[in-house]
């Protein structure tokens, strides 16, 4: 190896490390700020008076499995009827979706079916535009087909919208099936790390907190005002929330709007949906990290954040790339400060990142929800986390290729396990 | 007399092997136990969290006030027992490495004096290639198991190593050097997320007390975890070879620490 390679990768792997120490330092000093930091105002409802007119927009490709528990919750909102409709979208179902569908539609006349037929276009993007261009509401209101909304949720979600630079609220997600296994634990516990504490401290510092496309809501205008609904990327969510605050506009995150969701039993369905978030979120980074750095809108620690947060699918790669070519080194650079350095780094963020980054936050999630039990099952966070390693480089791979020979990535969706419908 | 001499090296090298395989065994064999007793520990904890909103009352998220909460002593005794217990796991820590130093060297003298006639660089690759046999049959019956992405990283670890060390054939040799990065990466791992674990679990005195001991048991922790990997890496794998330094670093040493501590903690500490 000559020493200009050696060099290069010298520098390759100390620059790379040094940007994965800061992601995770990031994790420190927001589980600080969250714990020690005071909570906001308690967060009043809105009066029927002032509620808007919402659409609540449910998509279903073969959701037979959970989309009756769905549909029945949406039934029974606390939320004034005059101002209120649900559009279940059955996209190109080959199950008892369209017909579960209809039969809640029968019943209910503020819900109504649009069956795509099997030549429409792909994916769940796809599907939303279709439904947000079939309503007139200003307030569109999103639950995938596996989740559970209990009765105050969209008055909650709603209720920051009375601030007109809210373009975009986003409640919390809490997995129903939690016991069911190591993963879905795990699953519960980084959820907890990443809804309790850095949403919320994104939201309460003013930084720019993730619209997760469900369990979330957005306010039209806003969304035709930053060019409307993008069906390309798989990460039509991420997509919106930076497109929302280039433009000068906020997300909220609202802790009290939570609602239960489904998590994957099985790591083959969760590497399925990492690898899916790793190409979308990565596809975002390549298109909007420079123009979030220079969005003058915005406060500029919130620029350096939400630029940072746009790594997060990125980091993985980097970690294992820096740990290979830490081990691929000549072993006579072992003996080197140089060498010692770069080794010693690769080591930490490798641990660091991989395994313990989320597990700070974790701890804090656990002592706010008052289940401090929960923590104990932190050290198997690894089960997850390498699950998420393996499908973020694959994810990193699949993008790269894909915009090498202009390939159209393919939605691909997540598997349901609750019982038969 | 040379025949019978030959019997002899024949019969040494038997033993030796044998040792190698018993001691790959045991490893692998405590690493699962150690899995399965902790995971068998907190299985059993409900984790699911009721919906606060379906409910009739205010939520969680409508509590004012620091996640904290109250304290019966103040922030600024959790940052003095912070300082402390880093001060204590640090002293620990390198006090008890120079004192296990003297028995590694006496260990490795002994190892070095045995009559073991079998080649060093076999006994060095013994441990990570019987650590890849294991990976490749757990990698062929874990197919569906949720510890599969696990294996097959570890998997790819060993054998992007194995290949690297065929290539480069130097790192098979001794550098005590190697050693620093990995004492500092778990002193600073474990400083910090001790660090946090007093400032987010422990209020009390009683509770303060603890977190200073707790330090005293991970110093004790880092400076055997070094010394064992001190000893295998001389012994069988070779200093350079980083994925039997990752493996007992991450998950020996750093691990064993992290498993006790939030497992003590959590079950430990009242809500």
């Amino acid at each position: 190896m000559t020493g200009a390679a050696v060099s290069f990768l010298v520098a390759w792997n100390v620059t790379t490390t040094l940007l994965a120490l800061i992601v995770l330092v990031r994790q420190v000093v927001v589980t600080l700020l969250f714990h020690f930091g005071r909570r906001g105002e308690i967060n009043r409802l809105p009066s029927d008076a002032d509620l808007p007119r919402v659409t609540v927009i449910v998509p279903a490709h073969n959701e037979e499995r959970v989309l009756h528990g769905c549909l029945d919750s949406l039934t029974k909102m606390d939320y004034p009827p005059d101002r209120y409709d649900v559009v279940v979208i059955n996209d190109r179902s080959r199950d008892r979706t369209g017909a579960i569908a209809d039969e809640f539609a029968a019943r209910f006349p503020f819900l109504r079916v649009i069956h795509r037929p099997d030549d429409a276009a792909p994916g769940k993007p796809a599907a939303l535009l279709d439904a947000i261009n079939g309503s007139t509401s200003e307030i569109l209101v999103f639950f995938d087909a596996d989740y559970l909304p209990p009765p105050q949720i969209i008055r909650r979600l709603v209720a920051p919208f009375r601030d007109p630079q809210i373009g975009a609220t986003m409640g919390r997600v809490v997995p129903y099936n939690a016991n069911a296994n190591m993963l879905t634990k795990m699953l519960d516990l980084e959820r907890r790390g990443g809804y309790v504490v850095d949403q919320e401290v994104r939201h309460r510092m003013g930084l720019l907190p993730q619209f997760g496309g469900t369990t979330g809501a957005v306010r039209r205008s806003a969304l035709e005002a930053v060019g409307g609904w993008n069906t390309i990327s798989l990460a039509e969510d991420t997509d919106l929330t930076y497109r929302l605050f280039i433009a000068g506009m906020r997300v909220a995150y609202v802790a009290s709007a939570e609602c239960y969701e489904e998590s994957p039993e099985t790591w083959q369905v969760r590497y399925r949906q990492v690898k899916r978030w790793a190409i979308g979120h990565n596809d975002c980074l390549l298109r909007y990290f420079f123009a979030t750095l220079v969005a003058t809108k915005q406060p500029l620690i919130a620029r350096l954040d939400a630029a940072l947060v746009l790594l997060i699918y990125t980091v993985p790669s980097l970690v294992l790339l820096n740990l290979v070519i830490a081990l691929s080194l000549p072993s006579y650079l072992g003996e080197t400060w140089a060498g010692l350095s770069i080794m010693s780094l690769s080591l930490t963020i490798f641990t660091g990142i991989g395994n313990f980054a989320p597990f700070y936050q974790i701890a804090a999630g656990c002592v706010s929800d008052g289940q401090r039990r929960a923590f104990a099952a932190v050290p198997f966070l690894f089960v997850s986390s390498f699950t998420s390693l393996l499908a973020c480089n694959a994810g990193v791979l699949q993008l790269l290729k894909d915009k090498l020979f202009g390939i159209t990535t393919q939605w691909d969706k997540t598997q349901r396990f609750r019982g038969s419908a | 007399m040379g025949q019978d001499a030959t019997l002899s090296r024949i019969g040494v090298r038997g033993r030796s092997v044998v040792n190698i395989v018993i001691a790959v065994v045991v490893y692998e064999v405590l690493v699962a136990l150690a899995f399965v007793l902790c995971w068998q520990l907190v299985r059993g904890v409900d984790t699911r969290l009721p919906i606060a909103a379906a409910g009739d009352g205010g939520t969680r998220a409508d509590y004012v006030g620091s996640a904290a909460g109250s304290r019966s002593l103040g922030l600024h005794w959790q940052v003095f027992t912070f300082l402390v217990s880093a001060a204590v796991l640090s002293a620990v820590a390198l006090s008890t490495t120079g004192w296990l130093a003297d028995l590694r060297s006496a260990l490795i003298a002994a190892e070095a004096a045995a009559p073991v006639a079998i080649d060093p660089i076999f006994l060095r690759l013994a441990l990570p290639v019987g650590h890849m046999v294991v990976l490749l049959v757990l990698y062929q019956r874990f197919r569906t198991h949720v510890l599969f992405p696990t294996i097959a990283v570890h998997l790819f670890l060993v054998v992007f190593c194995l290949l690297v060390t065929a290539l480069d054939p130097a790192r098979m040799f001794p550098n005590r050097l190697t050693l620093v990065p990995i004492f500092t990466t778990n002193l600073v791992l474990l400083v910090v997320t001790h660090g946090l674990l007093t400032l987010l679990f422990c209020r009390t005195r009683r509770e303060l007390v603890g977190a200073v001991i707790l330090a005293a048991v991970a110093g004790g922790v880092l400076a055997l975890g070094t010394m064992v990997i001190a000893v295998v890496s001389t012994m069988t794998a070779g200093p350079l070879f980083f994925f039997q330094l990752y493996l007992v670093s991450a998950f020996g040493v750093f691990g064993l620490y992290f498993c006790v501590a939030s497992i003590f903690l959590s079950l430990w500490v009242r809500d």
